[in-house]
């Protein structure tokens, strides 16, 4: 070669694949041993040592390494044919019954012309590291059949080794490749349960559960989210039923404190035991006798007047203890030194009396969850409008100024309605509600509440005289649905 | 049941070759495998590859990190870096993949951008045509990875919330920048649905917070 030290050294000549003519120049397959196996042309060499030193045939020219050029340092591509296998293990899940046919799709790469990829077929021949993980093999021609429960997470080493042939004759016999069969951990044995910080303020406990009786019987459950668990956080979601001296009466209500608001399980509490406590006075007074009359008489004639009065009555009490209850938790936050935003939560509660024609309902609604009249043979009706923002996950909240600021929004966030009879008067957060009823049509929906009936009375005797109901309800709460890990809350009316 | 879809645009150019492109897979697997001991993750965050070049490939399509596998890649020897080109075919695959919220499909929550370069966009204006579209495909957050020395971090600054800059590219930076991208992920699929812009976790010695 040339001696000159300034020129470059031009690569050697004959530096170039073989063509397609020149089949004598062909070598360097990982070939069988076997003569009788080995390739029907009769110039392939053969290589019985390891891939990385293949052997040189005697008579033909080999393609010699070139010398590397001068210049930026490149790795010269190899020009030996090789084969390789393409394979890929699809994932597995712990504890999920895991089936895959895998397909051996040989490659080749330098190949003479009349061997084609298309022409060349693999077998496994042998297959460990599967059974450690929980799964069977069979190895029929060309693929893998996996199947079984995996048991164990993690990335796990898979060694096959493979034969490939051309046309039926064995081109490599025997190759090992190590793959990896990636098990995914069960979600569920991922959620941890945290204990939240003991320092903080306002602690409150993980479950709740409750039964009142007297006239219709309530029964009410809140449960933390797993959610909230796995990251120490306290339970944001409340209920409150009350009892009434007044016989006749019952009211319930629960709310969900804002994710994002620091201690708006504070706000949801105050928002439900404020409510409580202060519709009282109301019974006596807006909600009185007259009041009493102007429902029998709406119940029979549906006229205008009586419509008025109700819905008057329902602003100043309804309206007026949800104002109440936004006031006081204006001043806790005030008495914290922080904003009302930071207790923000929803609220939904109802109020609910027999007469001697049927139910009368009235609810009270700001932001999600839903508060709806139960009836088995048919007539469910919803009667809270949830608020929905832009996108799903944006609501309005109780400590929301503006929500207050006029009195027509202020009444369209009251409803009621007259049954003549009911199944029940279910109240929920959007814990319960979005993984039971998807979207606020179906909370719509009859046939819907008919089946979350069903799913509900898995769980729970849903009758009167079940002194566990409320601890049933609170088992029930546990049910896992993927993607729906937030605070639980139902609380309900039995007649 | 809502799909957090996380999208990554990574620089493959031939700058790349050799140990950064080595610790970036290394990087990358990290990631996957962190974000796969999430409870929360695993149900909701799908993941998109997305790699450029002289050539733009859609190296995995939106995929769930349940399935999610990491084929081979690699860089060409050498030629430009097509960001803008990027951008273009992300704008594209989100449009295809993304779903959106209607009265009786619940679609996906906000989807994520991570794009990470060590070098500066050949296609200039291509990117900064780009840049709006992006911008106006509702993402949640979109960090830029300014990597290495060579890196234009004031290029990223129009284009992303967040910049960050590395100062290597060597396999415990990489990985550095990529677990703090699963955390960042994993903040994003525990606080779904809440409506305020959320904080980013605090970032590795190796990742600087430039914007």
């Amino acid at each position: 070669m040339n001696a000159d030290p300034d020129r470059p050294v031009p690569p050697p000549q004959d530096e170039t694949l073989p063509s397609a003519g020149a089949m004598s120049e062909i070598v360097e397959l990982e070939l069988a041993t076997e003569p009788d196996t080995a390739m029907p042309q009769p110039t392939v060499g053969r290589s019985a040592s390891p891939p990385a030193a293949p052997a040189q045939p005697p008579a033909a020219a080999p393609p010699r390494k070139p010398n590397p050029p001068a210049g930026p340092r490149v790795a010269p591509k190899s020009t030996t044919p090789q084969t390789d296998l393409r394979i890929q293990l699809p994932n597995a899940t712990v504890g999920k019954p895991y089936q895959a046919s895998i397909p051996l799709t040989p490659r080749g790469s330098n190949m003479p012309s009349d061997i084609r990829d298309t022409d060349l077929t693999a077998n496994c021949l042998q297959i460990d590291g599967v059974e450690e993980i929980g799964l069977r093999a069979e190895l029929p021609d060309g693929r893998i059949i996996l199947s079984g429960v995996p048991e164990q997470a993690g990335e796990h080493r898979v060694t096959i080794t493979y034969a490939i042939k051309h046309r039926g004759h064995t081109l490599s016999p025997a190759n090992s490749k190590t793959l990896t069969l990636t098990v995914n951990p069960d979600p569920r044995s991922l959620w941890k349960e945290l204990e939240p910080d003991v320092s903080l303020p306002y602690p409150k406990r993980h479950t709740a559960c409750e039964r009142v009786t007297g006239g219709g019987v309530l029964i009410g459950a809140s449960r933390r989210g797993r959610s909230h668990a796995h990251e120490a956080k306290f339970r944001d979601d409340e209920f409150r039923l009350c009892p009434f001296a007044i016989d006749g009466w019952h009211y319930f209500a629960v709310a969900d404190g804002a994710g994002s608001a620091l201690y708006s399980r504070r706000g949801a509490e105050l928002a439900c035991t404020t409510t409580c406590e202060d519709i009282v006075p109301h019974l006596t007074d807006c909600l009185d006798g007259a009041f009493l009359k102007h429902v029998a008489t709406f119940a029979q004639t549906q006229d205008e007047t009586s419509f008025k009065h109700i819905r008057n009555a329902l602003y100043k009490s309804l309206g007026g203890v949800a104002h109440a209850a936004f006031k006081r938790i204006e001043q806790e936050a005030k008495e914290r030194g922080c904003p009302a935003k930071d207790f923000a939560t929803t609220l939904l509660f109802t109020l609910c009396r027999r007469f001697e024609f049927g139910w009368f309902v009235a609810a009270f609604g700001i932001g999600d969850g839903g508060v709806a009249v139960y009836r088995k043979n048919g007539g469910t009706v919803a009667i809270s409008k949830p608020d929905s923002g832009e996108f799903a996950g944006q609501t309005r909240f109780l400590t929301m100024a503006d929500i207050w600021a006029n009195g027509e929004d202020i009444l369209n966030r009251i409803d009621f309605k007259i049954v003549p009879d009911l199944t029940a008067v279910v109240a929920m957060t959007d814990g319960v509600s979005d993984p039971k009823f998807q979207t606020d049509q179906n909370f719509f929906d009859h046939a819907a509440w008919g089946r979350f009936w069903d799913d509900l009375s898995t769980g729970v005797s849903l009758n009167r005289d079940n002194e566990r109901a409320d601890a049933e309800l609170l088992e029930w709460l546990n049910f896992w649905s993927v993607g729906n890990h937030d605070d639980r809350t139902i609380a309900l009316l039995l007649p | 049941m809502r799909r957090l879809p996380i999208y990554l645009l990574l620089d493959t150019s031939g700058s790349m070759r050799g140990e950064p492109i080595e610790s970036l897979k290394v990087g990358l697997q990290a990631m996957v495998s962190s974000l796969r001991q999430d409870p929360q993750a695993l149900e909701s965050v799908h993941v998109s590859v997305i790699t450029f070049d002289r050539d733009v490939k859609t190296l995995v399509p939106l995929t769930a990190l349940e399935e999610f596998q990491l084929p081979p890649f690699d860089t060409p020897d050498s030629g430009p870096t097509h960001l803008g080109m990027a951008l273009e075919a992300l704008c594209q695959r989100v449009d295809r993949e993304i779903v959106k919220t209607t009265s009786d499909v619940k679609g996906d929550w906000k989807p994520m951008l991570f794009v990470m370069t060590d070098g500066s966009p050949s296609d200039k204006m291509k990117y900064k045509e780009m840049i709006p579209e992006v911008r106006r495909r509702n993402f949640a957050m979109i960090v830029a990875c300014a990597a290495g020395s060579k890196a234009k971090k004031e290029e990223l600054v129009p284009l992303a919330d967040h910049v960050v800059s590395l100062d290597t590219m060597d396999s415990s930076t990489f990985s550095g920048f990529f677990k703090w991208v699963s955390d960042t992920v994993s903040a994003g699929s525990s606080s779904q649905g809440v409506s305020a812009k959320q904080p980013l976790p605090p970032p590795p010695q190796e990742v600087h917070l430039v914007v």
